[in-house]
């Protein structure tokens, strides 16, 4: 394991939430690597801070009898002002939130994001929401869970095998996130609906290929440790379908 | 967009009008299994929105909101379900008066006033107000992971049902957050020498 990589899971190891596999792996790599441990003494030592630093608010006395009174009466205790601009916040939630976390994540791009999530999914087995090797029911299981239908292709009969798929948040962006094996390798393809300013093209960092491309007005980015000749044979099958 | 949909996700679907539990139980079962973590949501609240008096009107109104909806809840994690409708009505609340960004000076004077401390006392303390100010500063987002994690002790799996947000990304704001409150905390030590 190298280091950029190891000191991602530094923080998920610290907080126990590691798998088995995971933990041996770092475990491993931390027995001759000083400045990883030096990340986490000093994680432990900022949570020790934290958690002993009286940084916990309590709430106010008198709100907990105001609450069960407004059970009881089931009368709203406080002001409706607060609901209706909550309404409103609402409606137009999904614009706002959006330019939010863009904001947020203007300087972590795209391609670094991507690559986390990957390595972050399988570090902890979490690859999958809905397990099925069939289209049919991965696809409407994103019914409801984002605001676009993103294709989803089958290709067994090529050797890439459909897993299932998740929701991933990137870049400010909900992603409908579908999982393919290949052999050994997994191939996780993020699906969004295309952005002007949406990159193209093949890249690899930290010994993954990302192949990014638009198509019928979505963006996909399909990233994984597989070589990156059979990655791109992947994309020319889904863009042939 | 995490916001809203998790809030319909966990608030707003199947919610069965007239099940067969009568009022006066299914308050006492409210009361009995949603109701003791008002501490956990107060301290959500008060963190996303830096504010002592729109944290109470928050977690108030949240409680009515989960109460109404009681009925669909699951049963399994009432904390988590909490936490889910606390942390969407702050999110909004934040949206709706774009306050979310930099904590007022009235604020930090309130909070470093105090009684004079030996002088290893007085670094703790301003190791802790610089903490606490780090904290603030991180984006909503990222100080509710924080929060989550650090201060109310929830596994990730808690975390992203909370937030309705997928594993990576619980593990990705954390990071971020993390290497952000380093940074914060670096530069606070060199203002203070």
């Amino acid at each position: 394991m190298n280091c950029s990589l190891a000191q991602e899971m530094l923080g998920p190891y610290v907080d126990g939430e590691l798998d088995a596999n995971a933990e041996l792996q770092l475990r491993l790599h931390l027995s001759e690597c000083e400045s990883c441990n030096a990340v986490i003494q000093r994680l432990q030592r900022r949570r020790r801070m934290i958690q002993s630093g009286g940084l916990r608010y309590a709430a106010p006395p008198g709100l907990e009898a105001r609450i069960r009174k407004s059970i009881r009466t089931g009368r709203t205790g406080s002001n409706w002002r607060l609901w209706s601009a909550i309404a409103a916040a609402i409606l137009v939630a999904s614009t706002f939130s959006i330019r939010l976390t863009q904001h947020f994540d203007t300087q972590d791009r795209l391609e670094q994001q991507v690559i986390s999530n990957h390595v972050q999914a399988l570090m902890t087995g979490h690859t999958t929401d809905v397990v099925s090797t069939d289209q049919h029911t991965v696809k409407p299981w994103f019914n409801g869970r984002i605001d676009f239908s993103p294709p989803v292709i089958d290709l067994a009969s090529q050797g890439f095998r459909l897993l299932g798929g998740r929701v991933d948040y990137l870049d400010g962006r909900a992603a409908a996130t579908l999982v393919y094996q290949r052999r050994k390798h997994i191939i996780d393809l993020y699906i969004w609906p295309a952005q002007a300013g949406d990159a193209t093209g093949a890249e690899s960092s930290k010994g993954f290929n990302v192949i990014r491309w638009t198509e019928r007005g979505m963006s996909f980015t399909a990233v994984s440790d597989l070589n990156k000749t059979e990655l791109e044979q992947f994309r020319n099958l889904l863009r042939a379908t | 967009m995490s916001g809203t949909l998790s809030l319909s996700r966990t608030a707003l679907s199947e919610y069965p009008p007239g099940k067969a539990m009568s009022q006066s139980t299914l308050n006492a079962e409210f009361e009995r299994v949603i109701l003791p973590h008002l501490n956990s949501a107060y301290n959500l609240a008060r963190w996303l929105l830096r504010n002592e008096h729109d944290a109470q009107d928050v977690v108030h109104d949240s409680f009515l909101r989960a109460h109404r909806y009681f009925e669909s809840f699951d049963g399994s994690d009432g904390r988590a379900w909490l936490f889910g409708i606390v942390r969407n009505a702050c999110f909004s609340f934040l949206r709706a008066s774009k306050i979310q960004q930099i904590p007022t000076n009235e604020d930090l004077d309130l909070r470093s006033s105090g009684e004079a401390s030996p002088e290893h006392a007085m670094m703790l303390k301003e190791d802790l107000q610089a903490l606490r100010d780090c904290i603030e500063a991180l984006p909503p987002e990222y100080r509710e992971a924080v929060v989550l994690r650090e201060l109310e002790e929830l596994s990730y799996k808690e975390i992203s049902v909370a937030a309705g947000i997928a594993l990576g990304t619980v593990m990705s704001r954390l990071n971020r957050a993390r290497i952000r409150l380093e940074n914060c905390l670096t530069a606070k030590a060199k203002e203070i020498g």
